[in-house]
């Protein structure tokens, strides 16, 4: 099947046909679709306006001669920016989608969950192939960046790692391809 | 204009993102046994199940499925290889086993681990609680 590139990221699936699959009344009856505002979580306090300020970050960082850029950022009021070059010296290529804020506000309660702020700001390995993770969260009253070497990650690490790259392939499927993000 | 292919995980067809159904289940086996699960079902949705007290019966949350999510979901599950994951990566010492599986048209597979970092299956594991937790927002403050 074949569709325009403008109709990329969410509008994707629903102009092939993905959300008619999924009708009303097959679904369970007692089930409250969205979030409703009374059940979302605030995490880390924030308020409505303090959201739109936060900013997630995933990168990749491989020490590979003449290697680009790879990057996802998930903004507060849902916007998906996917960052990526051809080579170091290339410009940045960035494309993206859009969730919707209430998912901006799950993926910061997993945040909270796995307790974010708490890990090390580096976790190193002996390992001569260093590639290297890093998220990093912005918040209205600072930022937090974590780096971790592949094969030293934390738990915690790697569940947020798949979370953010989760939403981020739902606002834009090219986060979760190979061929525009071959290490992410 | 340019033109974008596009395709699902596993060469399903669009209408087999009905049949998918990915499970998640965390269980304590010392000093009881305790467990939370999660399972998104493409025509079923999301149920949360938290069983976090030997003396209560588990609480059950439901939501409905998101399908842009799930289809995210399952371009993980494919970049992982799961499929090809040895089955029993258990620890028999360990006091906590989790268990993910993924069932499609024609293929069905459960990977049960303990004990060890298995980092392809952590990232499951965030990538899963995030798919849930954008319906059923409650199983966040799960103590599990």
């Amino acid at each position: 099947m074949r569709i325009g590139r403008k109709f990329a990221c969410l509008s994707v699936y629903i102009s092939v046909g993905v959300l008619p699959l999924f009708p009303r009344d097959i679904m369970p009856s007692n089930d409250s679709g969205k979030t409703s505002q009374s059940e979302a979580p605030k995490p880390f306090g924030l308020e409505a306006k303090g959201l739109k300020s936060t900013k997630i970050l995933l990168a990749v960082h491989v020490p590979k001669s003449g290697m680009g850029k790879e990057q996802l950022e998930i903004l507060g009021d849902g916007t998906v920016r996917l960052i990526r070059s051809d080579n170091y010296k290339a410009p940045d290529k960035v494309f993206g989608g859009k969730v919707g804020p209430e998912c901006v506000v799950a993926l910061l309660a997993l945040f909270e969950r796995e307790d974010f702020l708490a890990l090390e700001n580096a976790y190193t390995t002996k390992s001569p192939i260093k590639v290297t993770w890093q998220i990093k969260l912005g918040l209205p009253t600072g930022e937090k960046s974590v780096y971790a070497e592949s094969g030293s990650e934390p738990q915690a690490f790697m569940r947020l790692l798949g979370a953010v790259k989760v939403l981020a392939g739902t606002g834009d499927p090219r986060a979760l391809s190979k061929q525009y993000f071959p290490y992410l | 204009m340019e033109q974008t292919e596009v395709t699902l995980p596993f060469n399903l067809r669009l209408k087999d993102a009905l049949k998918v159904e990915v499970g998640y289940e965390r269980r304590t086996l010392k000093p009881e046994s305790l467990s939370t699960a999660i399972r998104i079902s493409g025509s079923l949705g999301v149920t949360f199940q938290d069983g976090h007290s030997p003396t209560e019966p588990p609480v059950v949350k439901r939501g409905k499925a998101d399908p842009v999510a799930i289809v995210a979901l399952l371009r993980m599950f494919s970049d992982a290889r799961f499929f090809e994951m040895d089955e029993d990566q258990t620890d028999p010492e360990a006091d906590v086993s989790r268990m993910l599986s993924l069932s499609i048209p024609g293929r069905s597979k459960r990977v049960e681990f303990s004990g060890v970092e298995v980092e392809p299956l952590d990232r499951l594991i965030g990538a899963i609680w995030l798919t849930a937790g954008l319906r059923v927002p409650e199983l966040f403050q799960s103590k599990a």
